[in-house]
């Protein structure tokens, strides 16, 4: 369009704009999901050296347009220019290569990996291969320094606050030294002076030339910083303004094309409202950590808005409303004392929670619309628990006509419905219940205008009819538009209760990012008989701002070894516990073996367990990257057969049948780990799959034990080095160390990100696939190590042998910590829960419990051991 | 809005892959293809099996696969896994054996199933109390009771005569084998309560997405604790007919049944990840499965071949079913 020529034009405070350049253009850019248009014959471009924002309302297309121009999706029409270059195939890691850098609206960071190496995600530093640990820790750090903040980039992404992790995310993108660096809501969870911070270090970008797109919904925010503004409606270019000269209301008419009165309904007078009966009525409220001190009184006909900066206990408050988490303090409905169990209990009291993700928590958008529409009210279309048909077909035609929500039949897929039209489903399906109190957690996010519309009125009908509604939004506008009053959460805490006039956009910002009220209005008091008094104005300073919890500090729990548990660092928490078991496994086998133990009893369990290590092994590095593979022991069996067929008693025979059965090993994972990434079938069964065809293959080539497997190799293998040292124990240490070496290379960090942050490691530029394949593939090779050793110890090939394997590798991996579905443990607990199973075994032998018994014991201490466990975190959790 | 999506939250979901599927195709439309294929061609190529006798037969031995099939498709569909089954079934028929002959026939009966329920019970406390993922929970399980059933009677064979379970295992009604009408009762069954019930939707919307249907007031736990005491129940009615089939109880008289019982399930179309599948489609693949190894054995194909055909044959489906509409 015409920006270009207007770009010489734009004043700013850099020379360099004066003859600028654009660093990125989009023509005629166009994107739509399941057949809605989100995204239409966008073109803008956006300049060297300038802060460019980007605003619109939720639903608007910025998200979209930002996934476009880094590579995270395609776009199905138009074209992205970088550097005056046309890009014709974009993925973020070909993005990051044109030097584009984002700091991401859901964060990319990886919980369980430390900072320092999340800033580095994608694009690690190393030294002769391996992961340089300094310069990563020296590049972050002072990454951090120009910023202004102090992070320490040991600690683990997962335990900072959110607004840490905001910071980190903004140091990822710097640490890329972008020539086009894009934050979306990347000052959400920031406070006033870490805003500071960033737009200092904006401001430096811009000036040596750097190209910034800003999105926010924070008009303060980008009045200040920004140079011009590009304005997105409905997924439609709108215009580009200069900061300079432009007002608010100027850019809210841009945005919505129309004044504010237009859009939201009107308000109930305010006195009228408090006046009224009171619905809702909570004092002192708090749950653990995440929130404490709300009071308020809940008037019937009232929206109520929970504001202040993200992350600051507001999703936790409606969630606890809803029953979700354990309440402290006083609640009561109609002036009855409340006790809220769970979601269930909630809605018998008549309370309805609209969450803020409808595609992963309100909906399910795999089932039909009408499905959707009847789940919470199947107890009102049955009788005894058998539907009718028709009065569900009433219902819900009745749910549809209600809120006009458009589709074909009731029996379609929701997913094929428009965001708005999914989230009238999310909102209707509560109608039948006749709730009192909606929970609604951001419930305009990703609609066009026009349902959005629909949805205030909505809001305003309910409330009419003697409803509250209790409502969480990050538009200030809509906060300020729609709600009659505003609690405002800082820490966690309440700071502010603004009624009627004083919702003013300044009240409540100042509120969110300062932590006190403007003098003037009202705060929280927290006192038994509560009481609200709105024209009183009693500026109390909100308590001592509490740090937020770093890791597990010190709670007052009744089993105190949960303390001395929490204050270990991270890595080493989660594999006490099991360590712990093996060390009274350990004693008990040493007891039992006192008077034989010797160099041979420790060879022999060397030997013995070498298989199930490996294989555990195998199975927790598969495991980490959210897979599995049921057929790990078949491959075994294959592995002795193929030995005992193969290997001759010859040192060159030998090294051949080795090397063919583990590089046979890396090609079966690759052929596994390539069906299950690249066709994308669920790991459990192409697994089960592969184990009959591994299961059939060694049956094959032996349908009976036996083969020639040269005894000299086994004794040798299964022997003693210098009549000491077992061989199988320094080819384990082998295999252990080969792991680590793996770990300190990019592609181990990129096993453990896929697997902690799939999303977040792919918008980082880790190789996804590639990670997860050189999984299977490392696993196969260890497997194939493992049926070395089997075929050691049974000194023969046999194909079956391999089989309870391939069970016995998950229960070690899981009741060594490694969480099942990815992300999460060290080989140091496979370790250890291998030995433990191991050991039992032996312990159950050598004490002549019976086989029977021995079956008994190693499923009672897997699910004992495993729910202790369970258990344990949970209340670690919610300790933090 | 700002957040670290957590892969090891133990309610996620992994996420289903998007593309694109041809519209209109059920998958059970292929099971059924795939089992009119194979079934005609072992009519062609084997004379034998051309008589109705010999289908009759295949059926008979068909309905107990797809009985014990059928309750685990109930575990699956709510995206969960009972790997305990086949211990189930052993157990039942040796503690069924037993029992009948001291307590008598319909007592024998009712406290048999009374006792698969409790296991079944105690699977779904584990996998909701304790948080134990399903496959961990039930392969624990299935390690107890194995060894629990050797010490109960140290894997010795158990007799237990039973007029009613023999009529229901060999008997004939109208020519039909009896068998077949225990899988019709419990495919009705099955179907009623997942298409007719709100238990049904429960299991479905639990399958597909845990937290919403908490989040709309499903009661999760209770459902998932239903649901792997009805698949433990369905597994002991295989135990008793079994029991039935030959008077006795081995040891090892479930263990085939484990692998196929999934095996039949995922052929016949349900998702492994929960949420979409049919009862029907599962006594479909337990009908593939059964004429595939008529046939394969009979071509003299060594059970080696047999497992890789069954392998190869699961993957090519689950390929096939990747892309059909659900």
């Amino acid at each position: 369009m015409e920006l270009v020529a207007q770009a010489e034009t734009v004043p700013s405070s850099s020379d360099a704009v004066m003859t600028a350049q654009p660093m990125l253009q989009t023509s005629g850019l166009t994107k739509a999901y399941a057949g809605n248009v989100v995204l239409r014959d966008v073109s803008m471009t956006i300049l060297a050296g300038e802060i460019h924002a980007l605003v619109g309302e939720n639903g608007a297309g910025k998200s979209t347009w930002i996934n476009l121009v880094t590579g995270v999706v395609r776009p199905d029409a138009g074209s992205i220019s970088i550097a005056g270059n046309v890009a014709p195939h974009l993925s973020p890691r070909i993005a990051e290569q044109l030097g584009i850098a984002t700091v991401h609206q859901e964060l990319s960071l990886c919980p369980h990996l430390t900072v320092g190496e999340n800033v580095f995600l994608g694009k690690t530093p190393t030294r002769h291969g391996l992961i340089d640990h300094d310069r990563i820790r020296h590049e972050a750090e002072r990454q951090f320094r120009d910023l202004g903040v102090s992070i320490d980039p040991n600690a683990l992404a997962g335990e900072l606050s959110l607004a840490e992790q905001q910071l980190v995310e903004l140091a990822k993108a710097l640490a890329a030294k972008p020539k086009l660096l894009i934050l979306d809501e990347a000052t959400s969870a920031l406070d006033s002076s870490q805003v500071d911070l960033l737009v200092q270090a904006l401001r430096r970008l811009r000036d040596s030339g750097t190209a910034i797109v800003f999105v926010s919904h924070r008009m303060e925010e980008i009045f200040a910083i920004s140079d011009r503004i590009t304005v997105l409606k409905n997924g439609e270019y709108i215009t580009t303004v200069p900061a300079a000269g432009t007002t608010t209301a100027d850019l809210v008419r841009h945005m919505v094309g129309r004044d504010m009165a237009d859009i939201y309904p009107p308000k109930p007078a305010i006195s009228d409202l408090l006046a009224g009966p009171t619905l809702l009525s909570v004092r002192d409220l708090g749950s653990g950590k995440r929130f404490s001190g709300v009071s308020f009184e809940l008037h019937r006909g009232e929206i109520l808005g929970l504001g202040g900066l993200q992350g600051q206990g507001q999703h936790d408050l409606l969630a606890a409303l809803f029953g979700l988490y354990g309440l402290e303090g006083g609640i009561s409905l109609h002036g009855a004392d409340l006790r809220l169990r769970g979601p269930r209990g909630a809605m018998r009291h008549r309370f309805a929670y609209v969450p803020e993700d409808r595609k992963t928590e309100g909906l399910i958008v795999q089932l039909p619309v009408r499905e959707n529409l009847a789940l919470p009210n199947l107890d009102q279309i049955s009788q005894n628990g058998v539907l009718s048909r028709s009065r569900e077909r009433t219902l819900v035609a009745a749910m549809v006509d209600k809120l006009q929500i458009r589709l074909r039949s009731p029996r379609q897929t929701l997913l094929r419905l428009s965001g708005g039209n999914q989230q009238k489903v999310a909102i209707a399906k509560w109608l039948p219940l006749a709730p009192e109190v909606y929970l609604l957690a951001e419930p305009t996010r990703g609609i066009d205008v026009g349902t959005k519309q629909e949805i205030y009125r909505l809001m305003r009908e309910l409330t009419a009819g003697g409803a509250a509604i209790i409502l969480i939004s990050s538009d200030t506008i809509e906060l300020l538009g729609l709600c009659d009053r505003v609690l405002v959460m800082y820490e966690r805490r309440p700071v502010a209760m603004l009624s009627g006039e004083d919702v003013t956009e300044e009240n409540v910002v100042h509120a969110a990012v300062v932590g006190e009220a403007v003098g003037g209005a009202t705060v929280v008091r927290i006192s038994s008989t509560a009481t609200e008094d709105p024209d009183a104005s009693v500026a109390t300073v909100a308590s001592p701002t509490v740090p937020p919890r770093r890791g597990v500090a010190g709670m007052a729990s009744r089993l105190s070894w949960l303390r001395w548990l929490g204050n270990l660092p991270r890595a080493w928490q989660d594999v006490v516990p099991i360590y712990g078991v093996l060390l009274v496994f350990a004693i008990i086998y040493l007891y039992l073996t006192r008077n034989t133990f010797g160099i041979d009893t420790v060879n022999n369990l060397s030997a013995y367990l070498f298989p199930l290590f490996l294989a555990a092994i195998a199975q927790s590095v598969i495991m980490l990257t959210g897979g599995i593979d049921l057929a790990i022991g078949q491959a075994m069996s294959l592995a002795t057969v193929v030995l005992a067929t193969q290997m001759y008693d010859n040192p060159l025979s030998m090294a051949k049948a080795i090397a063919i059965v583990l590089i046979g090993g890396g090609v079966l994972g690759a052929f596994t780990g390539a069906i299950v990434t690249l066709i994308r079938l669920p790991a459990i069964i192409v697994t089960l799959a592969t184990s009959f065809i591994w299961a059939g293959w060694a049956l094959f080539v032996l349908s009976v034990p036996g083969g020639h497997l040269p005894r000299r190799f086994a004794t040798n293998f299964t022997g003693q080095i210098g009549g000491v040292i077992p061989v199988t124990l320094l080819v384990l240490a082998g295999a252990i160390l080969a792991w680590k070496f793996v770990k300190s290379t990019p592609l181990g960090l990129g096993i453990y990100a896929v697997g902690d942050n799939p999303r977040g490691a792919f918008v980082s530029g880790v190789p996804v696939r590639m990670s997860r394949i050189a999984a299977y593939v490392i696993a196969g090779v260890l497997t194939g190590l493992a049926g070395i050793g089997l075929s050691s110890y049974a000194a023969t090939g046999d194909p079956l042998i391999g089989a309870p394997y391939s069970l016995a590798s998950i229960s070690g991996a899981v009741l060594g910590g490694i969480a099942f579905f990815g992300g999460q443990g060290q080989i140091r607990g496979t370790i250890a829960g291998a030995l433990t199973l191991g050991l039992m075994t032996q312990i159950l032998f050598i004490s002549g419990l019976s086989p029977a018994y021995q079956r008994i014991v190693y499923g009672a201490v897997l699910i004992v051991a495993l729910g202790v466990k369970a258990f344990a975190s949970v209340r670690i959790e919610e300790g933090r | 809005m700002a957040s670290i999506p957590s892969g090891a939250n133990p309610v996620a979901q992994p996420t289903r892959a998007r593309r694109f599927r041809f519209p209109g195709i059920d998958p059970v439309l292929i099971t059924y293809s795939v089992l009119t294929l194979i079934w005609v061609y072992s009519l062609i190529r084997v004379e034998g099996y051309r008589t109705v006798d010999y289908n009759l037969f295949t059926l008979r031995v068909a309905a107990f696969l797809a009985i014990v099939a059928a309750g685990q498709t109930l575990v699956v569909l709510m995206g969960g896994i009972d790997l305990s089954v086949a211990s189930v079934i052993t157990m039942t028929g040796v503690v069924g054996g037993n029992l009948i002959t001291q307590v008598g026939e319909t007592g024998g009966i009712v406290l048999t199933l009374l006792i698969a329920a409790i296991v079944g019970v105690a699977n779904g406390i584990g996998v909701v109390s304790l948080r134990l993922p399903p496959l961990v929970m039930t392969l624990a399980s299935m390690s107890v009771i194995q060894g629990g059933l050797l010490v109960y009677n140290a894997g010795k064979p158990v007799s237990g005569q039973s007029d009613f379970l023999n009529y229901w295992a060999l008997g004939e009604h109208f020519r039909v084998p009896t068998p077949v009408y225990v899988l019709g009762a419990i495919i009705v069954l099955t179907m009623f309560l997942l298409h007719k019930t709100s238990y049904g939707r429960a299991i479905y919307a639990i399958g597909n997405n845990p937290r919403a249907a908490l989040l709309s007031g499903i009661p999760i736990g209770l459902v998932q604790v239903a649901t792997y005491a009805l698949c433990s129940v369905i597994a002991g009615i295989t135990g008793l007919l079994l029991l039935g089939r030959t008077g006795y109880s081995s040891k090892t008289m479930g263990d085939p049944y484990l692998l196929s019982a999934i095996a039949a399930v995922v052929i016949g179309g349900t998702s492994i990840l929960g949420g979409r599948g049919k009862v029907i489609g599962t006594v479909g693949g337990a009908l593939v499965l059964t004429v595939l190894v008529n046939l394969l054995t009979v071509e003299n194909i060594p059970e080696a071949g047999r497992m890789v055909i069954q392998g190869g044959l699961i993957l090519v489906l689950l390929f096939a079913y990747a892309y059909t509409d659900q």
